[in-house]
């Protein structure tokens, strides 16, 4: 049985990947601190504290260890505290947490073996049962009541000018709202700046990672440039509909997860360009407001059921590639001595 | 062609949006207990096709009769069901006779044909008003919803086979629910959702 | 070649309990669960999913197994969605009684019970190989497990959904999302898991991995591999598990040791 210390390790390979996660997150919490005020610190802190109690509590009882020490379960409830907007009430940043990591994670054991991403399917949980909390973005620099609903004044997204067909306007204000992201929305979703940061991030620490945002990122693009839902030209459809909602969040953080994501290049290239397809898909033809959890459980169901990536298929994969490969070394050996 | 595109649109609505095994539950028990045994997908995905589609013309049809018309919904899935079992026998004699079917297919024959998947859609299609191109539509997308449900759950049953750290207390059938319902919630945010309105 | 008694090996009691509970037809069969899905949305909908369910089985199985023995099973799969149709049209009316709002919440999935694969599959398995009084002991045993289960995701999902228990004709929905189809796989999954846990810790010999059927009036097949089973392992696995794990994690350990 692993022990916390080994769990807390810069040799575990899940403490090592959550680590990083756990950084650009923190960055994206800075910029949502900077424009959503304490109530964004109490939505990380809710979220990300119910996530790693859950787990704690959760996997002792059922699993007898504790596996809250590698940091999965506080990068799910920041990332879903990221998706949240700044005025959704303490109970469902709760729900969505718990819900993440008791529902979607405990039942499948370790953090390894989840067939769907807990943080998406705890934010779909979220948007489903809260769909007004969660999809009602305060305007930027509102005053509103602690963790209530009603008493501010509402913000109008990205997505609700994209549905009646306006787009922002891009002119210096526009571009430098939308790179650092004072405009309505979730809290870690909006900055533009610190998403690219991010990325950069992880071309630098995991760049295998990234041809699945490639992919994901690509679709969308493809989908905004061909039926663009702006009326000012195609180039603006597609810097709109790339900021809207958590696409880029989506690509960078979600598609990109290593467990759920296939792990050769070309296959999560497919894989991201399935997901970024779902996404515009139900973008254009379903009145969820922000789609990019839905997709990337869709995804998580549909790639296997494409290409038969299981987890019985990779132990055997890998039941074959140990000895194979040692086959390939012992005749590379014996070519070299002929 | 608009009756080809409305017939499209019934078949990719009853697929994907409305698909009517997560969203509603018909005919899920069917589903997972076929998707148990995955080489005889096609065998199940056509059989369970050939009814819905079969079905939903003959009670189509049917429909136009006033009497038909002016049932209770009780009557109606009655007449359906009892429509049901008479297009199942000739279907059992048919592969019987004809095409000399085996003991294996006859078997499943049954579980294809008399499922609640297949009685629903009559009813849906009566209730939504559908035109005949959009009940041919929705008769194949229903098939085809079926399949995709039964790979779905196939993966998932793989996925639960080969996971060696699934608590005791969820291997099994309670991690199977859960996975199915992760599955359902993906598809929920499009379910009851019309397509192109 | 020797006879299978369907002389019953349990005492009716016995029988039934095992019959609902520890083999209770949805939580280890996944059978039937159409109905629990889309119809339990309140706790009276669920009492009248499992008054349909054991009148459906108790006469489906009593007439198998009276009558329908000998008839080819093609032939008898029609003659079980006759004859629920037959009990379903007949009992409609009292058991929308039982339900606050008449029956207008279990839709049309009270009368897709005649095409319900619970019955289909307990007459195929038990009815027509055993006694009637067998037969509708089973009939009861399974309706009473199937009921229960359906009671209860309904009662948790009003709970959820308006708050109230048995009440909800008048109550304004607060959770509609509750009576959504994955919330009631939701809870239906954790009350699998609280059933295999008590049954791990109370019947661990009478577990049965999904799919696998047994005649609870019969003994026991101590080998009967369900889905999840290791038997159904491929040999790839098992060679894995026997032969090059052990020594893969034996590797591991002399390497952290050397490393410490």
């Amino acid at each position: 049985m692993q022990k916390s210390k080994e769990i807390f390790s810069f040799r575990n390979p899940v403490f090592r990947y959550n680590a990083d996660i756990f950084a650009i997150c923190l960055a994206l919490s800075v910029t949502g601190i900077y424009h959503g005020g304490i109530y964004a610190l109490w939505q990380l802190l809710i979220c990300s504290a119910t996530a790693v109690l859950c787990e704690s509590i959760g996997f002792k009882a059922v699993l007898k260890k504790n596996t809250a020490a590698d940091l999965s379960a506080l990068t799910t409830g920041m990332i879903i505290a990221l998706l949240l907007p700044v005025s959704a009430p303490f109970y469902v940043g709760i729900s969505a947490s718990a819900f993440a990591i008791l529902v979607a994670k405990l039942p499948f054991g370790d953090v390894r073996n989840t067939p769907f991403l807990p943080a998406a399917a705890g934010f779909c949980f979220a948007a489903m049962m809260f769909t007004e909390a969660v999809f009602t973005y305060p305007a930027t620099g509102s005053d509103f009541a602690f963790f209530g609903t009603d008493s501010f004044v509402k913000g109008e997204s990205l997505f609700d000018m994209l549905s009646k067909g306006n787009s922002l306007s891009l002119n210096v204000f526009g571009r430098v709202s939308l790179l650092s992201g004072a405009y309505p929305g979730a809290i870690g979703t909006t900055s533009m700046l610190v998403l690219a940061g991010g990325f950069g991030y992880m071309s630098l620490r995991h760049p295998k990672r990234l041809f699945a945002s490639a992919g994901y990122l690509l679709a969308a693009a493809v989908f905004a440039l061909l039926f663009p839902r702006v009326n000012s030209g195609r180039l603006s459809s597609l810097i709109i509909e790339l900021s809207a909602g958590g696409l880029v969040f989506a690509a960078l953080l979600l598609i990109t997860d290593p467990v759920t994501s296939p792990r050769k290049p070309d296959r999560a290239f497919f894989y991201g360009l399935t997901g970024g397809a779902v996404c515009m898909l139900l973008r254009y033809f379903s009145k969820a407001p922000d789609s990019a959890c839905f997709s990337i459980l869709i995804t998580n169901a549909l790639w296997p059921a494409i290409t038969g990536e299981t987890i019985l298929a990779k132990k055997t994969a890998e039941k074959y590639r140990k000895p194979l490969m040692k086959k390939k070394a012992a005749l590379k050996g014996k070519a070299g001595t002929e | 062609m608009t009756q080809f595109i409305s017939m499209l649109t019934a078949a990719l609505y009853a697929m994907l949006v409305q698909n009517m095994i997560f969203s509603t539950g018909y005919g899920m028990s069917e589903s997972i207990r076929m998707a148990k045994r995955p080489k005889h997908l096609l065998m199940y995905a056509g059989t369970v096709t050939f009814f819905s589609l079969a079905l939903s013309l003959i009670c189509f049809f049917l429909n136009r009769i006033p009497f038909v018309f002016a049932l209770e919904t009780k009557y109606r899935i009655a007449l359906y069901t009892a429509v049901l079992t008479v297009l199942y026998l000739l279907a059992a004699l048919f592969c019987l006779t004809v095409l000399k079917a085996d003991k294996k297919f006859m078997n499943s024959l049954g579980m294809c044909a008399l499922n609640t998947l297949i009685i629903a859609l009559p009813v849906v299609d009566f209730k939504a008003g559908y035109t005949l191109a959009e009940t041919v539509g929705t008769g194949i997308g229903a098939g085809f919803a079926f399949t995709l449900s039964m790979l779905l759950i196939n993966t998932g049953m793989k996925h639960i086979k080969g996971n060696r750290y699934i608590p005791e207390v969820f291997r099994g059938t309670p991690a199977l629910f859960i996975y199915i319902s992760l599955i359902a919630l993906a598809l929920s945010c499009i379910s009851g959702q019309s397509l192109f309105v | 070649m020797k006879k299978k008694s369907s002389k019953p090996v349990l005492s009716l009691s016995t029988a039934l309990f095992k019959g609902s509970f520890v083999h209770n037809p949805v939580l280890t069969q996944i059978i039937g669960i159409c109905p629990i899905v889309g119809a339990a949305t309140t706790a009276a909908n669920g009492l009248s999913l499992a008054v349909g369910v054991v009148a459906v089985l108790v006469l489906t199985e009593a007439v198998t197994s009276l009558l329908l023995k000998k008839v080819p099973r093609w032939l008898r799969m029609a003659a079980y969605t006759l004859l629920s149709l037959s009990v379903v049209l007949t009992c409609d009316r009292f058991i929308f009684s039982l339900t606050p709002d008449g029956g207008a919440g279990l839709g049309i999935y009270f009368y897709l019970l005649c095409v319900n694969a619970l019955a289909v599959i307990r007459c195929e398995k038990f009815a027509c190989k055993t006694t009637v009084l067998n037969a509708v002991t089973d009939g009861v045993a399974a309706g009473i497990g199937y009921g229960a289960v359906a009671l209860i995701v309904g009662a948790v999902r009003e709970l959820i959904t308006y708050g109230t228990l048995f009440s909800a004709a008048d109550a304004v929905p607060r959770f509609p999302q509750g009576a959504l189809p994955f919330a009631a796989l939701v809870i239906a999954g954790f009350l699998a898991a609280g059933h295999k846990w008590l049954l791990i810790k109370f019947y661990p010999d009478d577990i049965r991995d999904t799919f696998s059927m047994n005649a609870v009036y019969e003994k026991p097949v101590k080998k009967d591999p369900g889905l999840f089973a290791d038997k159904r392992k491929p040999k790839v696995l098992r060679d894995y598990d026997e032969k090059i794990r052990p020594r893969h994690s034996a590797e591991e350990k002399e390497k952290g040791g050397e490393a410490k």
